[in-house]
């Protein structure tokens, strides 16, 4: 899918699947010296036939005629133009964007009251109307590159296809739609000509639109011009319009953008709607992507390797000994949502593990979140207890969480949900911890909204950032109406309550709601940002993802499936990731320098966390994940994530290692929208783009010059030390 | 001095804003004649200017002491516990006496010795020159020159000695026009764009009750138009919002109303029928509409553009509710957003703002010179005027342009700074925060487009600093003329500067000239 706009330029009469990315003149320099360089063009150093995916037929390819041949190869490097569309140099600053430069023209007033510091979103209509349009930038520069450009890469068939193609003299785009067996039936009309595409900031192009098993892709067909690379799982609602026989279909993406295909004739319109439709809707997850892509990337490092649980683990078994691993979970058998591996008391054994899972909702039994090493205290996380009406206790779950606590100390229990939601799951057969059967824990309950009110929020608030009107009443009345903000501050403020039970009271926590894969997961995560100096990295970041989300068992199959656009209602969808990186990107916001990632990071995860072409968002649990045998069949995103060459994109210029505990300000002043999600394709980013890229530039320019300085310093010395004898005698 | 009582107090606990659990510094209070001086434990200092108090509040008796809260004009708020009544009850007294002062030779910049020579203070008075600028802006020119008309202030007041005209415009049309205008502001030259030959002008509302023309201030605006090789027609943008004309006129429909009964009862004419009172009434809003705003059948190729400012009371009320929302603890979100939505003051700077564009766009894409007034043309007039320089030209984005600019349409064409600022004891009814949405309209530019700017927020807030503070001659008085007599007052002791800050704090690293 194209994440963020397609902008590459996907083939020439030579290349079958050289993407050239068009960058604008100015952001060409750096991209030359992109190392990955190497890697984008495998065919070159060594042809390979990479393995083709089950179910993909090779045969005669749609060969769109002519285009004007000698833009190929050679092209390619010189317009710098990784062979990841826009993955590196231009594109990928550009794509880097975020409040963190602000620091720079802050220096002073960082909370001034005087400034609302909520940004009003007519400041980018403002933006838009002041300037008039930019024709240097290019035709078609799309304000950031796509993230998911690995989606691109495209199944090589053969030298022979090469070679028929060169032979016949015409520069072709010339892909295999892997419409395997399964997809042909529902790619009614797999090619149309003639569509004009509309789409945020850019002007309209018109061009050829193909349907594959898994992309809708637009190509011009022309010199200089970009294409439109969408993932159908990236589709979230699809409108169709008739003026006449023109047809239009507008496509609303899982990432808020909406775009629009004008497309001649009722009948491919029709059938492209439907198949579209199909294709966005696919029943079975083994039909998804992820295990048909084959990555062009070399793999430095597996993903699914990378964050194993007996590894984190050794973190914490230096500082403590109280804690052991178990696998009394192997099977799945005692919990379904729960990884094999969890961390436990020491001195609670198996068995009574198991019976705990029995009075646990979904099995789920108070299991190690985090561990404070600077005070040995913890957060746990657990389902609701099923005490039930009849107030049903379970002595081996006392003893559990009470083998957590220090002699004469007490614990929290910090329920997110409100007393009244509680007592109302009793009925259910649910419940909380009565005071009488846990003597030493204190319960507090706060209030986190889950489900449908968070769905109906996500979609007021998008459409609130939609809205064209430009007035400001309206606006602030919208944003207020949606909710969004409201939430984020609950979420924060129950994961600061909880950071401050452990750092500043010296309590250990336990943190449950109903069942613990959604609410308390966000206030475990958020509250190890706000304590763990490790989590603020990138590696400890995606440590934290991979543990507290993906191990821990939210259902990402479920609260991912749709996004704000979808019409029809269902119960499991909700933007829960989506708010805690909102969260994270708030309290990065107030801490420009404490987190070595920076917003693109951010974005980069919600964007894969609805539609990717890794499996690493894919099924609700590790149990099903297992089943799906991801870890074979499909790529991790951290393995392209952690190479170089991207970690630089995500990398925040500004990072400084904090070890202290950092405090964000929960007041509604001082929570902002965030922009690079809510309004990225209601407004142009280009000039905060620019800025960005200008003070990473200023940054490591500076990091060159104190790398002369010190060794000037040093040479000095030496020479000091050098001439020092010869002067004294 | 006569109003300082205590000058010391020792135990004076400072309320920490920013923690949550109410904590304090403790330290000793100091008073002198200019600012009050707060040194705690750590031998940090708080200082705060006595002009730049807004208001001075002493709560009731706690069993810590007395507390004293102060409120700056710079939104900064002091919470001081004082611990014996009896000192917080002169403290008190004095700040009310030393934050409003009467006359402006007590001000701050009449007893700040900056500890520089003669020269050095006439070097800081002549750092800007306007001529300097009006050259660079390309006038005078064929079209446009330097009139000698108001150099002695006789025309206008409020306006600077010199004043840029059209050629074409002679002296007696200057005379007229400014006859028809409020307070004798005709219209002048503000802006000349180079490139596009055409020009932002400036003048107040005209005034002609029913007798609705001047033909000199019609001569005036043709020599405006004609000024302008390039574009036939011209703006003339009306910066009230008409809902306001509109409440004027329906003011104006009553008196219509009453007078056509009158009439018809004075004819005893009968068989008048609603809608011939009607067809009276239209005829004379008609000509009522003479006042307020031009009438179009009179000005040949004009366009009239409204674009809804607030006046400043709106504007003051409007700053009051943001104030209380800022400052509120422990709202929620939804309170908060309400807040700020009924505040409007996001509102009315886009107001401005949407002004300005219109403005540059006016001037860039279709090369129309524009004539910008309000009621007096010296608050919106100036915050649409100056917007749309800076929108159009980059030199106004530099540090030294941006000074020029506030030079040029705030101070020199009259913006009343001491009344709007509150810098004496006067009425509270003329402050306004106009500047400051002025400084708020770029500052949401600096953060749209980061790199066009050569200064940071830091220079727009210290510029807000001392706008209030009366430390420098730069803001004092309310026009030109005034500042002129201040002047001379003090001896030209005065001395004048916008920053008072090492260019390290707010230059830009970021910018790019380019922009």
């Amino acid at each position: 899918m194209r994440g963020r706009g397609g902008k590459e330029k996907l083939f020439s009469d030579r290349n079958i699947n050289l993407q050239v990315r068009l960058c604008c003149p100015r952001r060409n320099n750096r991209t030359t010296q992109e190392p990955t360089f190497q890697y984008d063009f495998p065919w070159l150093a060594s042809f390979r036939v990479p393995a083709l995916p089950p179910g993909v037929v090779l045969g005669e390819q749609p060969l769109p005629p002519g285009v004007p041949s000698g833009s190929g190869l050679e092209a390619g490097p010189k317009a710098a133009s990784p062979f990841y569309p826009g993955c590196s140099g231009g594109g990928g600053d550009c794509e880097a964007r975020g409040p963190s430069w602000s620091w720079l023209t802050r220096t002073c007033g960082r909370h001034t009251q005087t400034w609302p510091s909520h940004s009003p979103k007519p400041r980018s209509s403002l933006g838009q109307r002041r300037c008039p349009p930019q024709p240097g930038a290019g035709p078609g520069f799309p304000p950031r590159s796509p993230p998911l450009r690995p989606a691109q890469r495209w199944v090589i068939c053969s030298s022979a296809a090469v070679t028929s193609s060169r032979c016949r003299g015409s520069a072709v785009p010339w892909f295999l739609p892997l419409g395997g067996m399964e997809f042909a039936e529902l790619i009614k009309t797999p090619r149309v000509d003639n569509v004009v595409l509309h789409r945020p900031f850019y002007p309209a192009v018109e061009g050829t639109l193909c349907l594959t098993g898994h992309h809708l892709i637009l190509s011009s067909r022309q010199d200089n011009t970009e294409e439109l690379w969408l993932l159908h799982s990236n589709i979230d609602a699809i409108d169709k319009r008739f003026v006449g026989s023109l047809g239009t279909v507008i496509i609303k993406c899982k990432d808020f953008r909406i775009i629009q295909l004008d497309i001649p004739g009722m009948e491919e319109c029709l059938n492209i709607a439907s198949s579209i439709e199909a294709l966005s809707t696919l029943d079975s997850i083994t039909l998804m992507y992820p295990f048909f892509y084959r990555p062009m990337f070399e793999v430095v490092e597996d993903g699914w390797h990378s964050f194993l649980p007996e590894q984190e683990f050794e973190l914490y078994s230096s500082a403590t000994s109280e804690w052991r691993l178990s696998y009394v979970n192997k099977e799945f058998a005692v919990c379904p949502s729960y990884p094999p591996i969890v961390v436990v008391p020491k001195s609670i054994d198996d068995e009574a593990l198991r019976k705990v899972a029995t009075f646990r909702h979904g099995g789920r039994f108070p299991v190690l979140s985090y561990y404070h090493k600077k005070n040995g205290m913890v957060i746990m996380r657990s389902g609701q207890p099923l005490s039930g009406t009849n107030g049903r206790r379970c002595k081996e779950d006392e003893k559990l969480i009470n083998a957590t606590l220090r002699a004469g100390k007490r614990g929290y229990i910090i329920d997110t949900r409100s007393l009244n939601v509680a007592q109302q799951a009793r009925a259910k057969g649910g419940g909380f911890e009565q005071e009488a059967h846990y003597p030493q824990w204190r319960r507090i309950h706060k209030s986190i909204e889950r489900y449908h009110i968070l769905q109906e929020s996500l979609i007021k608030l998008v459409e609130a950032c939609n809205d064209q009107t430009h007035n400001m009443d309206r606006w602030l009345s919208k944003l207020e109406a949606s909710n969004w903000l409201t939430h984020i501050k609950e979420i924060l403020t129950t994961a600061c309550l909880a950071a401050q039970c452990i750092d500043r009271e010296g309590a250990s926590i336990l943190i449950h709601g109903t069942e613990g894969t959604d609410s308390t997961l966000q206030v475990t995560s958020l509250a190890q940002i706000i304590l763990e100096p490790r989590s603020r990295t990138i590696r400890g970041f995606e440590a934290l993802i991979e543990r507290e989300w993906l191990q821990a068992g939210h259902p990402f199959q479920q609260r991912c499936a749709q996004s704000a656009y979808c019409n029809i209602k269902q119960k499991w969808e909700a933007p829960v990731f989506l708010l805690f990186l909102d969260c994270v990107w708030q309290i990065l916001r107030q801490f420009p320098c404490s987190f070595e990632f920076n917003e693109n990071f951010l974005i980069m995860l919600f964007e894969h966390a609805y539609a990717s072409q890794f499996g690493t968002f894919l099924g609700n649990n590790e149990s099903e994940r297992c089943k799906l045998k991801l870890q074979q069949k499909t790529m991790s995103l951290w393995s392209w994530v952690n190479r170089p060459s991207e970690l630089s994109k995500f990398t925040n210029p500004l990072f400084e290692a904090n070890a202290l505990v950092i405090w964000p300000s929960v007041a509604p002043q001082s929570l902002q929208l965030w922009e690079g999600i809510f309004l990225r394709w209601n407004r142009s980013s280009r000039y905060l783009d620019e800025a960005y890229e200008e003070m990473v530039n200023i940054i490591e320019y500076n990091k060159e010059l104190q790398a002369k300085v010190n060794i000037l310093r040093r040479q000095l010395a030496e020479l000091e030390t050098e001439g020092g004898p010869q002067e004294s005698p | 001095m006569e109003h300082i009582r205590t000058t010391k107090v020792e135990q004076v606990k400072l309320l920490d804003r920013f923690s949550t659990n109410n904590k304090s510094l403790t330290g000793t209070l100091y008073l002198t004649a200019t600012h009050l001086l707060f040194i705690d434990s750590h031998q940090k200092e708080t200082w705060i200017l006595h002009h730049h108090i807004a208001s001075v509040e002493k709560l009731a008796l706690t069993t810590s002491g007395c507390p004293l809260v102060i409120q700056c004009k710079n939104f900064r708020i002091v919470h001081f516990i004082v611990p014996r009544e009896r000192d917080c009850h002169d403290i008190y007294n004095s700040l009310l006496q030393l934050s409003k002062q009467a006359k402006y030779e007590d001000l701050y910049a009449f007893s700040y010795n900056p500890k520089q020579n003669d020269s050095e203070r006439l070097q800081g008075w002549q750092l800007i020159d306007l001529a300097e600028e009006y050259k660079r802006m390309g006038v005078p020119n064929s079209n446009w020159q330097l009139s000698d008309a108001n150099r002695e202030y006789k025309i206008c007041e409020t306006y600077p000695r010199e004043l840029y005209v059209p050629r074409i415009a002679s002296k007696p049309i200057i005379v007229g026009s400014s006859k028809f205008r409020s307070k004798g502001r005709f219209p002048v030259l503000s802006y000349y764009h180079q490139d596009k030959e055409a020009a932002i002008c400036r003048c107040s509302q005209p005034l002609s009750g029913f007798s609705a023309r001047c033909l000199e201030d019609e001569h005036l605006l043709q020599a405006i138009s004609k000024a302008n090789p390039v574009n036939r027609y011209m703006y003339v943008m009306d910066t009230r919002p008409k809902h306001r004309m509109q409440s004027w006129w329906d003011t104006q429909k009553d008196i219509g109303r009453i007078i056509v009964r009158i009439s018809s009862k004075i004819w005893s004419d009968e068989r008048i029928t609603e809608s011939d009172e009607k067809k009276r009434l239209n005829a004379m809003a008609n000509r009522a509409a003479g006042k307020g705003y031009e009438n179009e059948d009179n000005y040949s190729n004009i366009r009239f553009q409204f674009v809804g400012i607030e006046n400043i009371h709106v504007m003051r009320s409007s700053l009051q509710k943001l104030l209380e929302v800022n400052g509120t603890k422990g709202l929620s979100v939804n309170d908060f957003y309400s807040g700020l939505e009924s505040s409007g003051w996001l509102r009315h700077i886009k107001a401005v703002m949407d002004a300005a564009i219109f403005l540059a766009k006016a001037i860039m894409v279709e090369n129309a010179s524009v004539l910008v007034h309000c009621s007096d043309g010296w608050d919106r007039t100036s915050q649409v005027c100056s917007l749309g320089s800076l929108l159009l030209d980059s030199y106004y984005r530099t540090v030294k342009g941006f000074m020029v600019l506030i030079e040029k349409d705030w101070i020199a064409f009259g913006h009343k700074f001491s009344e709007r600022c509150g810098h004496l004891d006067g009425d509270p009814k003329e402050v306004s925060p106009v500047f400051t949405q002025f400084l708020e309209c770029v500052w949401h530019l600096t953060e749209q487009f980061p790199q066009a700017f050569e200064f940071n927020e830091a220079f727009l807030l210290q510029i807000h600093e001392h706008i209030h503070s009366c430390q420098f001659g730069n803001f004092l008085g309310n026009c030109q003329k005034e500042r002129e007599e201040l002047k001379k007052l003090s001896n030209a002791k005065i001395s004048k500067q916008m920053i008072s800050l090492p260019r390290s704090y707010y230059i830009q690293f970021i910018r790019n000239p380019r922009l």
